[in-house]
């Protein structure tokens, strides 16, 4: 009941003119940039992150998240036309989406992605109005040990279960940290690997690395190459979806709004892992698995159901224990901490405008989402036809000016140049960036609890095993990292 | 893709990728040799007040490992979709050179002219390596982004940085 009442107070901070506006900028913005194969939603919420220091913390973040969830429904447009996911958790909706559009029912798989995207992060929304009221029973449970453990678990959750090999993970992870330790150290003012630059006191700034890491390598990576063009059109005599579609379509959109709401919910998961056991699940729940890989409805509607649902149920550990599960959801740790917002299980009590208010516009950018994409499926396919070579100069720019806005300083340019060069040669190995990013934005909360348990402990390191949460979260990483290593040993002696 | 690509692409991927990946793991390792000799450099303090150094070297010393680690089988990473060859990937080095001009061109010229010339530089200077559009139209672009930059940035979200300057006079505009 608390849960309905904060949400009703958050749909009068959420429908307030500013908010609304920018919750339909963000969602609009999304939708492009999903749209766009090569463009992701994480260099789009760096970018517009330096710009979000005028804004309110709820404008700011109701934007920012905005973006984030509009992609997932914009992601899907491309797998469905082009075969291109335009976001990573969208790939799996290429296998039945596209059929779907190249049997002639374009029209029919994009409503129904956009329908069953709407249903999924219904049910993700949901989830997260449930889990309010046990996370804020948390707050008094948690202190430095427990902090501690809880971001080494994410930490790891990140390395580990992410895609390529644990040990490329870790090395990606810890190389994050290490980027974070550059600047003044908070505890004692000394000033750590600045390598006597004043550019450097403050650290690296967070938009900088985030540029380097994912637009500047994006560019180089796809300036040049080929990607497909959409040729033709949706199909004038597609039809729309029936109501026997939509009846198909509810059983795999519940299920995979849950099972993607619980993904979400975990560090390092995410929409993508999201989708894949979504289709998974329904794959295996189908009297006919054969008609999957060949436009099965509930190949389209549970995997987009189940994107979405992560999508918001993902802020919940990074609202409430300040563990971001994702790449984007650290730039929105940051955007937090840049507004003065400290992620705590008491939020909703102690901050209830921003929490509520942030609740409230998840559901109005969802049915804002739904209206831009139903009937301006046309209006996206004429932007899919866009040449990409003449996107990226486009990009290019923006990074280079939203980089130079940060402080005014040329150096940040520099610094996310060689960021970025530095990333594409780790992505042309294969090494996934998200666990960088994340390392870099938890790398200095792990060190200063780390510090202030010892503290409290007078130097015992019992004080981590001592309570169950922080032992369960260590025990958590310690089998993680076993299964890893298992896997890891498994599929080397396979080779 | 042609078959020629297609060869080129196969023939040179794996090779390709375990020479970077070598280099990334000597970049890294770099940092964490960094992080362990500068953190001891820094204090290490006692358990009970850990100095400013501690954790840094605890953070490289874990980085060297990992990345040894990593090594034992560098030839067997794991592909995933951002390391296996793409159509495109026949393409080289452009995208990152076009990528190195625009950023280099930009903060070259940034702090001198201010952001909106930059901006047009970076524009240009970025699609130059792009063989199948007519000069005019490369310009046409450079033109039309220094403009959308300036209402963006410099009137709309009133960027704190000028928008032009002149070197000679010292004179910057800021909207």
């Amino acid at each position: 009941m608390d849960a309905l009442n904060g949400l009703m107070a958050g749909f009068e901070v959420a429908l307030s003119p500013g908010n609304l506006w920018f919750c339909l900028i963000g969602v609009a913005l999304g939708t492009l940039v999903g749209v766009l194969p090569g463009v992701s939603s994480l260099a789009a919420v760096a970018m517009l992150l330096p710009f979000t220091h005028a804004l309110s913390a709820t404008a700011a973040l109701v934007l920012l998240a905005g973006v984030y969830y509009g992609s997932e429904y914009g992601g899907a447009i491309a797998a469905i036309l082009l075969n291109v996911p335009g976001t990573p958790a969208s790939a799996v909706s290429c296998l039945d989406g596209h059929p779907m559009a190249r049997a002639g029912r374009a029209r029919e798989a994009l409503i129904l992605s956009a329908g069953a995207s709407f249903g999924g992060a219904v049910v993700g929304i949901g989830m997260m109005l449930a889990m309010a009221a046990p996370l804020a029973g948390l707050a008094f449970m948690l202190g430095p040990a427990e902090y501690f453990a809880i971001m080494i678990f994410g930490l790891v959750c990140t390395a580990a279960v992410g895609r390529g090999r644990l040990a490329t993970g870790m090395v990606a992870m810890l190389a994050g940290v290490g980027l974070a330790m550059v600047g003044t150290d908070a505890q004692t003012g000394v000033a750590r690997f600045t390598l006597g630059l004043t550019e450097l006191r403050d650290g690296i700034p967070l938009v900088v690395l985030a540029m380097g890491l994912f637009g500047v390598s994006e560019v180089m990576l796809s300036m040049f190459g080929a990607l497909p063009v959409v040729r033709g059109g949706i199909g004038e005599r597609s039809a729309l979806p029936r109501w026997k579609a939509w009846c198909r379509a509810a059983g795999p959109v519940l299920r995979g709004g849950v099972l993607g709401g619980l993904f979400g919910a975990l560090p390092g998961t995410g929409p993508t892992l999201a989708s894949i056991a979504a289709y998974a699940l329904e794959r295996r729940l189908s009297a006919r698995p054969e008609c999957f890989g060949r436009g099965a409805i509930a190949g389209l509607a549970a995997p987009e159901a189940a994107n979405n649902a992560a999508a918001q149920t993902a802020f919940v550990p990074t609202l409430a224990l300040g563990i971001p599960g994702s790449a984007t959801m650290a730039l929105m740790l940051g955007a937090m901490s840049a507004h003065g917002v400290v992620p705590s299980p008491l939020l909703a009590v102690e901050n209830p405008e921003l929490f509520w208010g942030l609740m409230a516009s998840f559901v109005i950018g969802n049915l804002l989402l739904l209206v831009l994409n139903v009937p301006l499926v046309g209006v996206w396919v004429r932007i899919l036809r866009l040449p990409p070579q003449r996107l990226y100069p486009l990009v290019l720019v923006l990074i280079a000016v939203a980089t130079f806005g940060v402080r005014g300083s040329a150096f940040d340019v520099w610094a996310a140049l060689a960021i970025g060069l530095v990333a594409y040669g780790m992505r042309r190995s294969g090494v996934h960036l998200a666990p960088v990013l994340i390392g870099f934005v938890l790398g200095p909360l792990v060190e200063d609890n780390f510090r202030r348990a010892l503290a409290i402990s007078q130097g015992d390191f019992a004080i981590f095993v001592s309570s169950p949460i922080a032992l369960a979260a260590l025990g958590a990483v310690f089998v993680l990292l076993a299964v890893a290593v298992c896997r890891s040993m498994h599929s080397a002696s396979a080779v | 893709m042609t078959p020629t690509q297609d060869r080129r692409v196969r023939g040179q991927g794996p090779d390709r990728q375990a020479r970077l990946w070598t280099l990334v793991l000597l970049a890294l390792s770099g940092l964490g040799a960094w992080l362990v000799l500068g953190g001891a450099a820094l204090g290490l303090g006692s358990l009970r007040r850990l100095g400013p150094g501690a954790f840094p070297v605890l953070a490289g010393a874990a980085l060297l490992i990992a990345a040894a680690l990593a090594c034992l089988r560098p030839w067997s990473m794991a592909a995933d979709d951002s390391s296996t060859p793409r159509e495109g990937d026949d393409a080289g080095l452009r995208g990152v050179w076009a990528a190195v001009a625009g950023l280099a061109g930009f903060a070259s010229l940034a702090p001198v002219l201010g952001y909106v010339p930059a901006a047009f530089a970076a524009a240009l200077l970025a699609s130059a390596g792009d063989a199948r559009w007519e000069r005019r139209g490369k310009l046409l672009q450079a033109v039309v982004l220094a403009g959308l930059v300036a209402a963006m940035f410099g009137v709309g979200l009133e960027l704190p940085a000028a928008s032009f300057r002149n070197p000679f006079a010292g004179v910057s505009w800021m909207p």
